[in-house]
């Protein structure tokens, strides 16, 4: 078995009483924040519910990481009580995800490296009006996904994660992620073809 | 219908979604099929456009007040964890025996006045609930049609008695007399229909002097039980 990087981390928040973050916990609250939060606003689709999730995720990880046995990678643990927060929180608010302008300004005014790749090349406003609007319609249509392709959709394409390392986090076969993954793109394809095709055709 | 729109072959969908994704390698096999198959190739340029604007949302970045939050958050878990702790660490005291014999005197039994108190207790809270309860139910008002309906109904029960009290002695009588003629028809029925009932089966007592003397059938049914004609001469009856 491969070792987890987070390993020699989260040994050292075991061993230290609980108390606030500070040391090694204020270290892997650093490495995992903008991941958990990242999975968080994908999946519950707005700015709010995100940060109670995020918030929940760690009040849940600090409390319950005495018991964690390594039996599987630290970070797909963290992803999977991420993923269960966000599906939880979205459950329990009962608030169908509508991205709105007010939303995504909110989280624009936050963030720095929001469009990094973008920024480097200077966009024009219409350009970057433009994309903005993509992205709000992009999000539209993963907030259509049901709770389980949702997350499985944010797993894969915003934080990356392998087949395999999907499969440890959401704890399904490999064979069910990727039927679940095929049937997302299948959702995807009616709601982000059309979407794809105007943006691109214009 | 429009190429680009065609559905890909079912057993494809899976493997090229992982090709798109990055997960699984193209082949010879592969490219051979979607060579051919418009549906798939379309399917396969579709899923990588997604994948490509999928990726392109980028990271957003954890807002600053989350610090706090979670700050705050496992604080106060980890202030609600110890609290528990300390309560489950609570050893189990014993209650004192002098505190046990102030309530119950060694040898005695519960005092009369602590029966009623206690009774006092629970009828006070039953009436408590009783006062709080009533004041919500509502209060309907009678119907009008209700008036009516009682007071034609209490009309027909007075006339009903004022007739009976009346006609009281005309009635006995006549309930009387047909008493009596019942009991009679009744009496007369039981007296003639009596030895018909009682009647059972007849049996007569007959002397013959010769089998010949009886009756034709009585003779046929002899000689069918004794094997042929009874010999009148040897056996006289």
């Amino acid at each position: 078995m491969k070792i987890d990087p987070d390993r020699e981390l989260v040994e050292a928040c075991q061993a230290m009483a609980p108390s606030g973050l500070e040391g090694a916990s204020r270290q892997l609250y650093d490495q995992y924040k903008d991941r958990v939060y990242n999975v968080c606003y994908r999946i519950t689709g707005n700015a709010t519910d995100a940060l109670d999730a995020s918030q929940e995720t760690f009040g849940i990880m600090f409390r319950k990481i005495g018991e964690f046995r390594f039996e599987s990678k630290f970070s797909s643990w963290v992803y999977r009580i991420a993923v269960n927060a966000s599906i939880d929180h979205k459950r329990r608010s009962g608030t169908r995800w509508l991205p709105s302008i007010e939303t995504r300004e909110d989280s624009r005014s936050n963030e720095s490296t929001r469009f990094d790749i973008r920024d480097e090349r200077i966009e024009m406003p219409a350009a970057a009006a433009s994309r903005h609007e993509l992205e709000v319609e992009i999000q539209t249509a993963i907030g259509k996904l049901s709770p389980k392709m949702r997350a499985i959709t944010v797993l894969r394409y915003v934080e990356s994660l392998s087949y395999e390392e999907i499969s440890e986090t959401l704890q399904i076969s490999i064979g069910t992620v990727k039927s679940r993954l095929s049937r997302a793109h299948e959702a995807l394809d009616r709601e982000l073809t059309p979407v794809l095709d105007r943006h691109y055709l214009r | 219908m429009d190429a680009a729109r065609k559905s890909p072959c079912p057993d494809q969908r899976e493997r090229l979604v992982a090709v798109a994704t990055g997960e699984a390698a193209r082949d010879f096999a592969l490219d051979a099929h979607l060579a051919r198959c418009e549906g798939c190739s379309a399917w396969l340029g579709r899923v990588e456009l997604h994948v490509t604007t999928l990726r392109e949302l980028g990271s957003v970045p954890a807002p600053r007040d989350l610090d706090g939050r979670v700050v705050g958050a496992t604080q106060a878990g980890f202030r609600q964890d110890r609290a528990v702790q300390a309560l489950r660490d609570l050893n189990r005291i014993a209650m004192p025996v002098e505190v046990d014999l102030a309530i119950w005197p060694a040898g005695k039994s519960a005092p009369p006045v602590l029966d009623r108190l206690v009774d006092r207790d629970l009828q006070e809270q039953t009436r408590g609930i009783a006062r709080r309860f009533a004041g919500r139910i509502e209060r309907l008002k009678a119907p009008r049609s209700l008036d009516a309906r009682v007071h034609m109904a209490w009309s027909a029960r007075e006339m009903w008695t004022r007739a009976r009290r009346r006609s009281d002695w005309r009635w006995l009588t006549l309930a009387a007399a047909l008493l009596l003629v019942v009991l009679s028809v009744t009496l007369t029925l039981y007296v003639v229909g009596r030895p018909e009932m009682k009647r059972g089966p007849t049996f007569v007592i007959e002397h013959v002097a010769s089998p010949a003397d009886l009756d034709p059938a009585l003779q046929r049914t002899f000689a069918a039980v004794l094997g042929g004609a009874p010999d009148a001469q040897e056996k006289p009856w």
